[in-house]
């Protein structure tokens, strides 16, 4: 089946190596336009964690079976039943959810965060992966948004989660020039501090393997 | 290509493929939309819902109210006495429309005013994320309605049709009681 | 070692700074800056050197977050954020004091974000102080459209303290409707505006100071406004519009100190032509179209495509054939591509 330390590779990957806003730039015509409140930020990304977990699977469980040639349609075809689905779901027991949603539910269809995963990832790799995969890099989307939501939500709306904390409003950040600005300067601060990090570890990892001369000859030959 | 080229080349397995997984999906929805679809009843509780707080019994009543700029779409004459009327407004951005939730409340037979709107459906209209509930709160009441919201004129406007098409309406409503 | 100037060629010497422009420019500002104080009084003062306060700080904590020493950031202080702060402030309306955080705000946007981030001095793309107040017109948008206040000076019965400005009821389809004359315009008495723009004689004192300076070239503000004021005639049908919407609103303001900026206006003599007849075309456009003041929106829209400008219109190198002499020789290609054809048709006959 499927090990642990898989699903940890996997989880990084989703949430952090390879954040689909972050540093994927994938599917930023949602993240563009529902993170002006924090509250549509994690409605829309877990929407999309759904829909990525169910299309993954199902296309990972048929990727011997589909052509090379008629992937796109086909892929395009199991991700547009589970959106029709998800919508379904919602207007039946989520109405609020589904409203504030409008039009980007249907859009999701397109996300390129789905179709992205599942050429690179679904179609390659067997079903429970799959399935993890999606979800972490759902997950890695519902941050994401979440965090756009709420800084743009606090400066420009001066409230959080719909709870009003002051009258203070830059309503800048609320129009679209906000939210492409408040995008543009989350992905330089993400990768700001995430090569930093990286590139520590990476110290921390040689330093290990062929580190200090303080090392035992023993712990060298590890 | 022969058909015993055909039926042993490429194409057909795409062709198959894509048959299959269209009809699958398609059954497995159509399962779904009779499980989980939402009839209009079911939607006209939601409003009243949304309005009252509870479900109240209603009853439906025929119309086919027309005015130049709106029409009435549905009424429901509530238990207590009130009217949840359902109105399209014209003349919005693009020559579309907004269609509204209202209440015409009514005390001992006499009109008090229209109040708890709420926006059911639009049609071509890209700012309707500017009523929040303290905007639509401002139509509480009026006796007619020239509500303007900064930056979306062409929405405002179908939707104040909308809300007059339903006091037009409720005159008329008015005038059959009296008579 | 930092004393060394490594250049590529020609090498000429000239005493000519930025520094020393931009104090040429706060020179020229000066005159506007005395209007509005005058007119405006204390707020107008209070909105001032919160802007330039906040331009300056920005630029100062900026090069100390990136680790450079004070003594090299005063070394190299070229007075660019000065005349943004000013700049700026000049085209805010003269705030309430509750609204301080207007001007700083905005000053911290304009010079941070549409300078710094960009690279400093001289990599902007667009001009600072006109992408400030374009933020702070779309981040407070009641306090900016409404703010006005009547000026401490004026005919006293011109106008009541109302959200309309001269310009607003000019576009409204009638002129003079204020009480405010040409002259009154001209003056800046009795008009209602941002703080720099109301007194126009002001402005155009900078103007002609900064023509003699040769920092400016007098025909590029000419060709704007006097496009403006004729495509705005062209829409309100009529001579009758060309003095009042040159005089209104902040086009003045915008053709003399923003549109001329160095860095953010095209580079060549005929990239230059387009850019401010277009300047002139869009302005008086916009502004009968959406009835707001639109300078700064149709200056920071032109920014934007000015390294198109360049790319499409280059300069002719030092060296090429002239014109005439370009065109003789098309001429001549074309005829004797023109026999060739004669002939071959001559031959297949």
């Amino acid at each position: 089946m499927i090990k642990p330390q898989e699903i940890r590779k996997i989880g990084v990957d989703g949430l952090l190596r390879n954040n689909p806003t972050f540093r994927l730039v994938l599917g930023t015509c949602p993240t563009l336009a529902l993170t002006t409140a924090a509250m549509n930020g994690i409605g829309m990304g877990l929407a999309v964690t759904f829909v990525l977990i169910f299309s993954n699977a199902i296309i990972s469980a048929l990727r011997k079976v589909i052509p090379n040639e008629v992937r796109i349609p086909a892929f395009v075809l199991i991700i547009a039943t589970f959106v029709t689905l998800l919508r379904m779901l919602l207007d039946k027991f989520i109405p609020s959810l589904y409203e504030s949603m409008g039009v980007y539910l249907p859009l999701i269809v397109v996300n390129c965060i789905i179709l992205g995963r599942a050429e690179s990832f679904a179609s390659k790799n067997p079903v429970v992966h799959s399935a993890f995969d999606g979800l972490f890099t759902g997950l890695g989307f519902t941050l994401a948004l979440t965090l756009m939501g709420a800084i743009r939500e606090i400066l420009g709306a001066g409230a959080i989660f719909g709870v009003t904390l002051w009258d203070f409003r830059i309503e800048f950040f609320s129009s679209s020039a906000g939210a492409f600005f408040v995008y543009g300067i989350s992905i330089a601060l993400f990768n700001f501090v995430y090569t930093k990090v990286e590139s520590r570890m990476h110290k921390r990892k040689f330093e290990k393997l062929y580190g200090h001369q303080e090392l035992t000859v023993q712990e060298e030959a590890k | 290509m022969t058909v015993k080229e055909f039926f042993k080349s490429k194409t057909l397995r795409c062709i198959v493929v894509l048959l299959c997984i269209a009809l699958i999906s398609g059954g497995l929805l159509a399962v779904c939309n009779d499980l989980l679809s939402v009839s209009a009843e079911e939607r006209v509780q939601r409003t009243i819902k949304g309005i009252y707080g509870k479900t109240v019994g209603y009853r439906e009543i025929a119309t086919d109210y027309q005015s130049e700029v709106g029409t009435v779409d549905s009424v429901y004459l509530l238990e207590d006495g009130n009217y949840l009327v359902r109105a399209t407004g014209l003349k919005g951005y693009k020559q579309g429309s907004v269609s509204v939730w209202c209440v015409a409340y009514f005390e001992n037979g006499s009109f008090k005013g229209l109040g708890s709107v709420s926006i059911a459906a639009y049609d071509k209209q890209t700012l309707m994320s500017k009523w929040t509930g303290s905007v639509l709160a401002g139509y509480e009441g009026k006796e007619t309605f020239d509500v303007n919201v900064s930056g979306a004129t062409y929405s405002s406007t179908a939707i104040n049709n909308a809300l007059n098409t339903v006091l037009g309406y409720v005159g008329t409503l008015t005038e059959v009681q009296h008579d | 070692m930092s004393d060394i100037i490594v250049s590529a060629s020609p090498h000429v010497r000239k005493k000519r700074t930025t520094r020393g422009i931009m104090l040429d420019v706060l020179i020229a500002l000066l005159p506007a800056t005395v209007a509005g104080l005058v007119f405006f009084g204390a707020r107008a003062a209070v909105t001032i050197v919160l802007s330039v306060f906040g331009a300056v700080a920005t630029e100062w904590v900026w090069l100390l977050c990136k680790k450079t020493s004070i003594k090299a950031i005063a070394r190299q202080f070229d007075l660019t954020s000065v005349v943004t702060g000013l700049l700026l402030a000049l085209t805010l309306p003269p705030l309430d004091y509750k609204y301080f955080y207007i001007p700083l705000l905005s000053s911290i946007f304009a010079v941070g974000v549409a300078k710094m981030l960009f690279g400093g001095t001289g990599k902007n793309i667009v001009n600072p102080a006109i992408a400030g107040r374009v933020f702070a017109f779309i981040s407070f948008q009641s306090p900016m459209v409404s703010g006005w206040m009547r000026p401490l000076f004026g005919s006293v019965d011109s106008v009541a303290v109302s959200s309309a400005t001269p310009l607003t009821s000019m576009l409204g389809d009638s002129i003079g409707a204020m009480g405010v004359s040409n002259l009154d315009l001209l003056l800046g008495t009795g008009v209602m505006g941002c703080i720099g723009e109301t007194c126009k004689i002001a402005l155009l004192v900078g103007f002609v100071y900064l023509v003699v300076r040769r920092v400016v070239k007098w025909q590029w503000p000419v060709i704007y406004v006097a496009v403006c004021g004729l495509i705005s005639c062209a829409m309100g049908k009529s001579m009758n519009y060309f003095l009042p919407s040159v005089l209104s609103g902040g086009l003045l303001l915008g053709a003399i100190f923003m549109a001329t900026d160095y860095v953010t206006s095209p580079n060549n003599k005929w990239a230059c032509y387009v850019y401010y007849v277009l300047l002139g075309v869009v302005t008086a456009l916009l502004r009968f179209g959406t009835k707001i003041e639109v300078v700064s929106f149709a200056i920071l829209l032109l920014n934007l495509i000015v390294p198109l400008l360049n790319m499409w219109i280059r300069p002719r190198p030092f060296g090429a054939t002239p014109i005439p002499q370009l065109i003789k020789q098309k001429c001549a290609d074309l005829k004797a591509k023109l026999g060739k054809k004669k002939q071959k048709e001559g031959e297949q006959q």
